[in-house]
């Protein structure tokens, strides 16, 4: 039971489910895989089909625009309860970047398909999707003027 | 605690804004210490070097040159980060004042004081009017609500500080010297600036304005823009009104004031040791009140009846002029226009000027400044040189007096036009359209246009809502769609008018039929078998005896349609193989004529079905007895009650559409799941289910909302089906209350926990944690929702999106609207829980220990909260 508390707080606290109830964050969890990632792995390369979304449970995850993969030239580094991989899950484009293991890491995955499941269940999960991409939205607005 | 920490805490300053406010209240001393220096070194200057009875030809001469200045302003208000702004005038001011000491010092040029006077003049105007806005850049409505007086009160203190500093300096260093002292007190104030935007970078709320434009057709256009709003914007309209009138009666008071204190202190040094003085006095009365009463005295009255006091103490000030000019009538009139004013009419104006929208706020600024103030200044100027020249007499304050009463008058308008402007503006800024018209033809055209959508769905999805809602119309766009659509569309756009029972589409149901195939038939056959067509008639047996499921059915239909006793036996027989087949798919044909035939005898084997492998097949058994009474005994609701828990929503919908056969205790018993239901159409199915079984449904749905039984979602639901019930308003009031009451205990449990760092490290702690702040709100949308029928809809409908928007902003104004709500007891309630001034004792005595908030969540009827409690427990 622990265990599944821990991560709907994981949940709540990565941007794309901040908005969510966490009641409606249990059946989410409910369908999150464990993935163990070392350092030096690649979870997915740039141009990869994006078939789900991961949160990082510990570790850290360096990502790369670079056309090349294997080039570690990153945008940014995400450390534990930070999430990536999600834009994929919505607009069914190949991954935009390479995500590196830059620390051996713990992951937890969401499949596209099961969110999608999910969301025709339960269709107030999809309400708090859309409220923290609408914030975030409103966040970068705010800081390119 | 710290003795700063507890000064933030009596002045209401949160942590993230000590720093802020602490550069801003050194900023305000600054300015306000060099403009009371300025103050009376330029008035004693002008009225002993030069004259009192030139101040009118100084008030014209102010109003052209600040309109000039203001057209000015009016180019970068919006463009300019303001604290760039701030910068220019700072450099401006400073090359204008040593140039003025050197003319007085140095060249000894008598027309260096009117000159003086005027540039203290413009630039006071010009620091207030943009210190406004450069507070307003920085802090949003509800930070600039409990901080804006302090920062007054900061400007205040200087003004106290510059007040000494005449009184005792003046006989030392020299009247003109003054003016150096002003110079190097705005240059330190310049100095704070750059530091303080080096390292924080631009003014947050600062929102860059149309870039491209530029010179004075620029502020023209800009002032333009500004008169316009003020047609559009009755709060503008009544703001600029107002401010018309009290210039007019402030420069007229101040121009009899000032005769008095000139004839009554004959030197140079006694007039600039008094106006000292009078500053010191005046500003440490208007300190304490910014201090320690204005926002306690706008939280306890309101915005409103504050906004009245000045009219009123103003007009005072002249009648007792008018009745004796003397001075000490005199000092009263300079403690109104210099206490009351500045400690109580200047942040209510503020405030005014924040509910307007933010594009507004900069052009109606520069418009006051560029148009108002200086047309004003100059009425006033030629008012008083034309009675100067008719008499000597004090004729001239009954101007004044019956400016005040403008003045008074408008004040009330203001009042009346401020609550309507925020919500305005938060209905804009929530992007809350205006009513939709549902009877104009231009819907119509619009849904019709759907209609002939290319995409199949979209199609349909229009064609429904068409016939929903426009019956008449659904006709001939379906038959027009019909001409382009394939089998499977036409076959779907035909059930859609499957109700509408019209002889005229016979013959192109009979043209379509020729060329359709089994599926698109079996509709057609049915639609005629429905309206008893009597050459449909003779294909009813070939139906029957079609090897096609679908035909099979309609041709079963069509035997009881028109009543063929001969061929019932074979229906018969043809149905029940239907029913039993191993093909899902004859089943569901069998199950679709058993919604239009009550063939009682089937009951059985429906039962049975209800276990059928295939979703679609347990969706039209549902369907059926949803229409016909074969469930109706508590003995058998468990068919159903599984059914509740299914994991297909459509199903979940389906089966609780169902008890509506079953008794009324059977329905109440499981309303509760299906409120808790993850998907909001089964619960809308679950309202209307009791809605038509229970004897007293709005007593079950306001119970569960009062005694808090489920989750906010159930409850929400609840809410939602009283609004069908239409029960008392004072229920409404009950659960408003009882709601703002849950949300305060959440808080309160949620600061106990929060304030045990140690009970956080485990997961169901913190998840306990979260679920409670999540409570808070769920449970203060609750209230406005039920608050919803107690006061205006849309008023609240909108302060709903503004608390939601997650806009600062919004949220403040949202909450300043809720303090203007009809029932002031949940509104305060509201308003003050949101700006998170709830009494501490309130907070305090509701739960002492943390064993408190277990035990209580342990109790509670939220389940999910219980859940979460009970693993704490257990742990």
């Amino acid at each position: 039971m622990s265990n599944l508390f821990e991560r709907i707080l994981l949940l709540k606290q990565a941007p794309i489910f901040s908005k969510v109830a966490t009641e409606d964050l249990r059946v989410v969890a409910q369908e999150l895989e464990e993935e163990a990632c070392f350092v030096g792995e690649r979870v997915f390369d740039i141009n990869d089909p994006s078939d789900r979304m991961y949160i990082i449970e510990y570790g850290k995850i360096g990502i790369s625009l670079d056309n090349n993969p294997g080039k570690r030239k990153f945008i940014a580094e995400l450390c534990a309860k930070e999430c990536f991989g999600e834009m994929g899950m919505f607009d069914d484009k190949p991954r935009s970047a390479t995500a590196f293991v830059m620390e051996d890491s713990g992951l937890l995955s969401l499949e596209k398909s099961k969110l999608r499941a999910l969301i025709i269940n339960y269709p107030e999960l999809s309400l708090g999707i859309m409220g923290s991409i609408s914030s975030r939205l409103r966040e970068t607005n705010l800081r390119s003027k | 605690m710290s003795l700063p920490d507890r000064l933030a805490k009596f002045f209401l300053v949160k942590e993230d804004e000590y720093y802020p406010t602490v550069y801003f209240l050194v900023l305000f001393l600054l300015i306000g210490a060099g403009l009371a220096i300025g103050r009376g070194s330029a008035d004693t200057l002008f009225f002993k070097r030069y004259g009192v009875e030139y101040l009118p030809v100084m008030y014209i001469s102010f109003g052209i040159l600040l309109s000039i200045i203001s057209a000015m302003y009016a180019a970068f208000a919006d463009r300019i980060a303001s604290e760039k702004f701030f910068v220019l005038i700072i450099v401006s001011t400073l090359t204008l004042l040593l140039g003025t000491w050197f003319l007085i010092r140095v060249l000894q040029w008598s027309y260096a004081y009117p000159l003086y006077y005027l540039v203290y003049e413009v630039v006071s105007e010009l620091l207030l009017m943009h210190s406004l806005l450069y507070v307003n850049q920085n802090f949003e409505t509800m930070q600039a609500k409990r901080i804006t007086p302090l920062i007054f009160a900061a400007a205040q203190s200087g003004k106290i500080i510059g007040g000494f500093v005449l009184t005792f300096a003046s006989p030392v260093i020299g009247i003109q010297n003054f003016i150096l002292l002003w110079a190097a007190l705005i240059f330190i104030a310049l100095i704070l600036i750059i530091i303080r935007h080096r390292n924080t970078g631009v003014s947050p709320y600062y929102r860059s304005g149309k870039k491209g434009r530029k010179g004075l057709a620029y502020s023209v256009d800009q002032i333009s823009q500004g008169l316009q709003f003020v047609k559009r914007s009755r709060l503008l309209r009544f703001l600029s009104l107002a401010l018309f009138f009290i210039v007019i009666s402030f420069y007229i008071i101040t121009y009899a004031v000032n005769s008095i204190y000139s004839e009554t202190f004959n030197t140079e040094e006694s007039l600039a040791t008094f106006f000292g003085l009078l500053t010191v006095v005046n500003g440490v009365i208007a300190l304490l009140i910014q201090a320690f009463l204005t926002s306690k005295l706008l939280r306890a009255f309101g915005i409103k009846k504050i906004n009245l006091v000045f009219p009123v103490t103003t007009l005072s000030s002249y009648l007792f002029l008018i009745l004796s000019f003397t001075f000490p009538v005199a000092l009263f009139a300079s403690f109104n226009k210099e206490v009351i004013m500045t400690a109580l009419r200047n942040p209510v104006r503020n405030l005014f000027f924040n509910a307007l929208p933010d594009y507004m706020q900069g052009r109606a600024r520069a418009l006051s400044l560029a148009v108002v103030l200086p047309v004003s200044l100059v009425i006033t100027g030629g008012l008083l040189m034309f009675i100067q020249r008719l008499s000597e007499s004090i004729i001239y304050l009954y101007v004044g007096l019956f400016s005040v009463l403008l003045y008074l008058y408008f004040s009330i308008k203001i009042n009346s036009a401020y609550v309507s402007t925020i919500l305005a503006t938060l209905r804009a800024r929530v992007f809350i359209p205006e009513g939709v018209n549902a009877g104009s033809t231009e819907l119509v055209n619009q849904l019709k246009k759907g209609v002939m959508q290319e995409n199949n769905d979209i199609s349909v999805s229009y064609a429904k809502l068409l016939a929903k809602e426009y019956p008449d119309q659904i006709l001939q766009v379906v038959l027009e769609r019909m001409k382009t659509a394939d089998h499977p569309l036409s076959d779907r756009l035909l059930k859609v008018i499957i109700e509408i029972d019209r002889q005229e589409i016979d013959k192109e149901l009979w043209e379509i039929l020729k060329d359709s195939d089994n599926h698109l038939k079996a509709t057609i056959y049915f639609l005629l078998f429905n309206q008893k067509n009597t050459r449909a008639m003779a294909d009813v047996e070939s139906c029957v005896y079609s090897k096609n499921p679908r035909l099979c059915s309609v041709g079963i239909y069509g035997v009881y349609q028109y009543k063929l006793v001969a061929l019932e036996p074979i229906a018969k027989e043809t149905l029940r193989s239907l029913l039993e087949n191993k093909n899902s798919n004859a089943v569901l044909a069998g199950l679709q004529l058993l919604e239009y035939c009550n063939l009682k005898e089937y009951a059985p084997v429906l039962k049975t079905l209800l276990e059928h492998d295939s979703q679609n097949v347990i969706k039209a058994v549902l369907r059926v007895l949803y229409i016909w009474p074969v469930i109706t005994s508590d003995a058998e609701s468990s068919l159903l009650k599984s059914l509740l828990l299914h994991a297909d929503p459509k199903i979940r919908m389906l089966a609780v559409d169902c008890f509506i056969h079953l008794p009324a205790a059977v329905v109440e018993e499981s309303v509760l799941i299906m409120l808790e239901d993850s998907h909001p159409r089964v619960r809308e199915c679950a309202i209307e289910v009791l809605r038509a079984v229970s004897g007293n449904p709005a007593g079950l749905l306001f119970d569960c909302i009062i005694k808090n039984h489920g989750t906010p979602r159930a409850q929400q639901s609840a809410l939602g089906g009283l609004r069908l019930i239409l029960p008392d308003v004072a229920l409404y009031k009950r659960i408003a209350e009882a709601k703002v009451e849950d949300a305060l205990k959440c808080r309160a449990a949620v600061d106990v926990i929060l304030g045990n760092k140690t009970l956080l490290s485990g997961a169901a702690m913190q998840l306990l944690r979260t679920i409670l702040t999540e409570r808070i709100q769920q449970y203060v949308d609750l209230s406005l929702a039920a608050l919803e029928h107690v006061e205006d809809k849309s008023t609240i409908y909108i302060i709903r999106a503004g608390l939601k928007s997650g806009d600062n902003r919004q949220i403040a104004n949202a909450c300043e609207v809720m303090h203007h709500l009809k029932n002031r007891h949940i509104s305060e309630l509201l308003g003050q829980f949101f700006e998170g001034e709830i009494e501490k004792k309130k907070k305090q005595t509701r739960f002492k220990h943390f064993k408190d908030v277990m035990h209580w969540c342990s109790r509670h009827q939220d389940p999910w909260i219980q859940k979460v409690t009970k693993e704490i427990i257990l742990t």
